[in-house]
């Protein structure tokens, strides 16, 4: 049931102490501007309470349970973060107000700043991309400006058939023009097709380091100077930065443009899917296409310096999720320089770990060492008449959320592969319960394969037909009513 | 650092031992597994960042960062894209749960039915706050938003030019720019006529020049003043133009006609005001609402109502094959994770002020913002730089008072005071050179509103 089907005319759960006639703010629109009274529902406190709370608690979380979701890096979110960025002196400033009302914050973000440019070896940073994909479009758009004034000529981009699907979708809303670079056998970039692929059209390769697959890029500092040489930049995907804190940063592999994802790698929450916050580095010679304005430091005064003439502009009103950054600034400092440095190496501990685990009952895509992640195949199991998503579901059975199952698709390296992220949060007893919970769906498999047919059962929906919800398209309360 | 218990990081529970015992087991040392990296520049003798700090220290560091901002204030006269607003206590103790925050996306739709039903809710409330038949379920903020619906109807109209009224948001103009100028679209603008509104003649001039694939009108403008949006929206579908409508103060929504009545093709706007806290900016909350005909080039994620096996009501993200995971370079757009969490704010919020009061709350404001401009005019000092227009809580004023002396005046007053406009960005008034975009809202009370005048007096 939604709010509207709870809703009680006459109900109420405003409590506001109103001073002003009502009739008096009505008759400030004239008639040709003016709505009727909109339909919201009406229901007490207690009502709105109760639906919300139960819909909060048919959800999965992090503070649910193990949420291995390869690529998307579900760590624990520290409640201190929480607690910290609700602070009504950073959640009450308003964004235009005067600078020096604003000399906190401005200092929080400009010290966040200096860390991530420390953290990833780049020169300087904005702040102001909301998400992953809103980071790549500002990157791409630095690439596409600068491009535009040294050598037009440029207008494609490669991108392995590894990547993550913002970023074709990224570089095509940029102006580009999207050219796919195979992987080789090892899962890297396979280094002949570079080579041919690598023209003097090509803007930029971007690449996720370590890429989709968990495997670091061996080759890529002979990447970088084969596409250097040839007069192109390397933009970095952040999004598995976190296997490498402390180890290695892109700034020193020849990385010129650089987003992170701080609801990744910097432990902020997702949200159930935003806000997130996707800070981007890059080389100076890049700075000054930066999107206005951008967190400077003059004489010990913090300021927001808008004047950059070469700048791509806004991406967005203001200067970005302030409160999102502010969770990450605490991780950051709580961390440390060597917290940072145990966070990367308990998360390859883990992945390595859950691989060999698991590896007997669902190989491994490559057969390789990996780092953050570790992406094995369910490919066997149709011989039981029984897919991949029927395994993810069933993992559902025993409490957990499934690893990611819909990417990474590239055949025949990665066809029907589940991608398990552990992340550093999780201990060694909850990596041995879920290796276990696969290991007895593999022969659930092959001995009782309905029970992961029919699955799951023990969760408040069974599954849910996709292609129903296409054809009925019901989005809206409105809709449900005029559908009778 | 101190050691904190065991283990020096509690968000990593391994210990060295059972790190050495998982080590074991996969029958490599740490160094064996990242021996991928040789060869390539590490980094040599750790980050150059602080040690790490404790929780208690971190609280400390925290509290002596924020004290170096001013004072939280209790109402804001500043508008211009960020308004403060009143937030019920169960907006955020209802939001703020765990299952909410610590969710993903939810491609897995039978452990996501919180978020996907509370979305769905939020596409709800939209679809009615708006008159339009289909919402999304988040975009970044207004301006973001703004940028999306000008390629979306360029993917839809093909035509090689938009118009973008000269009194939007100049924030939401710049994004606007930054977003279709790398696909060769030209953006011009339309002037605005002596009242505060976009000048007809001057878009119909436009219009005529040549083929636009739409024409972004903002209301209430950037100056505060209502736009007649079903006369503009006759005028841009006559050119075969799509009409994008935009709202910066999502509380107007709660008096103002948008959406299918006054001629909108696709409304965006900013949703901030719907139980969000200002945050110096972000997260906001990107609306975005369209014409049910326009689903395929819609951007973003929707969540729509099914079955499951059992024939229960189920939730799920539907519409799919529009996204960047499936279309990769063809998707209609970029976007991944959006603002769902705040959506899920918006949704409790609106459940929360109800169907009165929240067209209460949109009338207090209103009413408001008379009062303060009432007694502002009565000082002598100000005065309304458009007589005619009507507006809803912010409206533009010329004053005698400079921009120093009127924070100096306001600084014993517990009130963000009005943002100061450049000068050129609205018509002179003779003998108060100064002009300011001033806003009152539902939390301006009569006790602070006559501080308010007593100080600017």
């Amino acid at each position: 049931m939604t709010l509207y089907d709870k809703s009680v005319a006459g109900r109420c759960a405003f409590s506001f102490s109103f001073e002003e006639d009502e009739a008096r703010g009505e008759s400030c629109v004239p008639e040709y501007a003016r709505a009727s009274v909109k339909a919201l529902p009406e229901v007490s406190e207690l009502d709105l309470v109760r639906h919300f709370t139960n819909l909060a608690r048919v959800n999965y979380g992090v503070d649910t349970g193990f949420y291995p979701l390869g690529s998307c890096t579900m760590k624990y979110n520290p409640k201190i973060n929480e607690r910290l960025a609700a602070d009504p002196r950073l959640t009450m400033r308003h964004p235009l107000d005067d600078e020096s009302d604003n000399q906190g914050v401005l200092q929080m973000e400009y010290e966040l700043k200096e860390s991530l440019k420390e953290i990833t070896g780049m020169d300087d940073f904005t702040l102001q991309p909301a998400c992953g994909a809103h980071g790549e479009l500002t990157g791409m758009l630095i690439i596409h400006a600068y491009m535009r004034d040294h050598d037009p000529r440029r207008t494609r981009v490669l991108i392995p058939d590894s990547a993550h699907g913002t970023n074709p979708a990224s570089a095509s809303m940029a102006g580009f023009q999207v050219v796919t670079v195979p992987s080789d056998e090892r899962g890297g970039v396979d280094m002949e097709a570079l080579d041919r692929l690598m023209d003097d059209t090509v803007a930029a390769i971007m690449l996720t380091n370590p890429n989709t697959v968990g495997l670091f890029e061996e080759n890529i500092t002979r990447i970088a100077e084969v596409v250097h040489a040839r007069g192109g930049l390397l933009y970095y995907d952040g999004a598995n930065l976190n296997a490498l804190m402390g180890l290695i940063r892109p700034g020193d592999l020849g990385f010129d443009v650089v987003h992170l994802n701080l609801h990744k790698t910097f432990s902020t929450p997702h949200g159930g899917g935003g806000p997130g916050a996707a800070p981007v580095g890059v080389k100076q010679f890049l700075a000054e296409y930066l999107p206005v304005p951008i967190v400077v430091c003059r004489n010990g005064r913090y300021t927001l310096d808008s004047d950059r003439p070469r700048s791509i502009g806004r991406m967005s009103a203001f200067y970005g999720n302030t409160s999102v950054l502010a969770r990450a600034f605490v991780y950051i400092r709580m961390m440390g320089r060597d917290g940072l440095v145990a966070a990367s190496r308990a998360a390859v501990i883990n992945a390595n770990y859950v691989k060999i685990l698991l590896s007997p009952y669902y190989p491994p895509a490559y057969d390789r060492p990996v780092m953050h992640e570790t992406v094995l195949s369910a490919k066997g199991y149709d011989k039981y008449g029984v897919s991949l998503l029927d395994i993810a579901k069933r993992l559902m059975d025993y409490g957990y959320h499934p690893p990611t199952i819909y990417f990474p698709h590239f055949p025949p390296h990665a066809e029907e592969v589940m991608m398990i992220e552990p992340t550093e949060s999780e201990s060694k007893e909850t990596l041995d319960a879920f290796c276990d919970a696969l290991i007895k769906i593999s022969n659930e498999a092959q001995e009782q394969p309905d029970l992961l047919l029919s699955a799951p059962h023990n969760t408040v929906v069974t599954r849910v037909n996709e292609t129903y919800a296409a054809r009925h398209l019901v989005t809206s309360q409105r809709d449900k009513k005029e559908n009778g | 650092m101190q050691n904190t218990g065991r283990n020096r990081f509690p968000s990593i529970p391994s210990t060295s031992d059972e790190q050495l015992t998982m080590l074991n087991s996969v029958g490599l040392g740490f160094e064996d597994i990242i021996s991928c990296v040789q060869g390539n520049a590490c980094v040599e003798g750790g980050l150059h960042l602080p040690d790490g700090l404790t929780e208690d220290q971190m609280v400390q560091e925290w509290d002596t960062l924020m004290s170096r901002n001013s004072p939280a204030k209790k109402a804001s006269l500043m508008g211009g894209g960020a308004y403060m607003h009143f937030i019920p206590a169960v907006v955020p103790h209802l939001a703020g749960q765990p299952g909410f925050v610590t969710a993903y996306t939810p491609y897995q739709p039978e452990l996501s039915q919180g978020t996907l039903q509370s979305l769905f809710e939020y596409q709800s409330f939209i679809v009615e706050l708006t008159d339009m038949e289909l919402s999304n379920c988040s975009m970044y903020d207004g301006a973001s938003a703004a940028a999306e619906a000008m390629l979306m109807a360029h993917r839809i109209k093909h035509a090689p030019r938009i118009l973008v009224a000269a009194n939007v948001n100049p924030a939401y103009l710049a994004t606007v720019r930054t977003y279709v100028e790398p696909h060769g679209i030209a953006e011009e603008t339309v002037a605005t006529d002596e009242t505060g509104q976009i000048s007809q003649a001057d878009l119909e001039r436009l219009l005529a020049a040549g083929p636009c694939s739409a024409v972004l009108v903002q209301s209430p403008n950037y100056v505060g003043v209502i736009e007649d949006l079903p006369a503009l929206g006759k005028v841009v579908h006559a050119h075969d133009t799509l009409f994008v409508e935009c709202f910066t103060e999502a509380m107007a929504l709660g008096l103002l006609a948008y959406g299918v009545g006054t001629g909108a093709d696709i409304v965006v706007g900013d949703g901030q005001s719907l139980g969000l806290p200002m945050s110096f900016g972000g997260p906001h909350l990107g609306v975005f609402a369209t014409l049910k005909k326009f689903n395929p080039e819609l951007p973003g994620r929707i969540v729509g109502e099914s079955v499951d096996t059992e024939g229960r009501q189920a939730y799920v993200m539907t519409l799919r094959a529009r996204e960047q995971d499936i279309r990769r370079e063809k998707a209609t757009s970029n976007i991944c994770s959006n603002h769902a969490l705040n959506a899920i704010t918006a949704a409790v919020y609106l459940g929360s002020v109800g169907r009165a009061g929240f067209r209460a709350l949109a009338c207090e404001n209103a009413a408001k913002l008379q009062k303060l401009v009432q007694a502002l005019e009565g000082s002598g000092r100000f005065s309304r730089v458009f007589k005619s227009g009507h507006v809803f809580n912010e409206m533009a004023l010329a004053s005698s008072l400079a921009p120093d002396e009127l924070r100096s005046r306001l600084a014993a007053v517990p009130v963000v005071p009005p943002l100061a406009l450049p000068r050129g960005t609205v018509p002179e008034v003779a003998g108060m050179p100064y002009s300011y975009l001033v806003c009152a809202t539902e939390l301006l009370k009569d006790a602070l509103l006559e501080q308010v005048v007593a100080a600017l007096m």
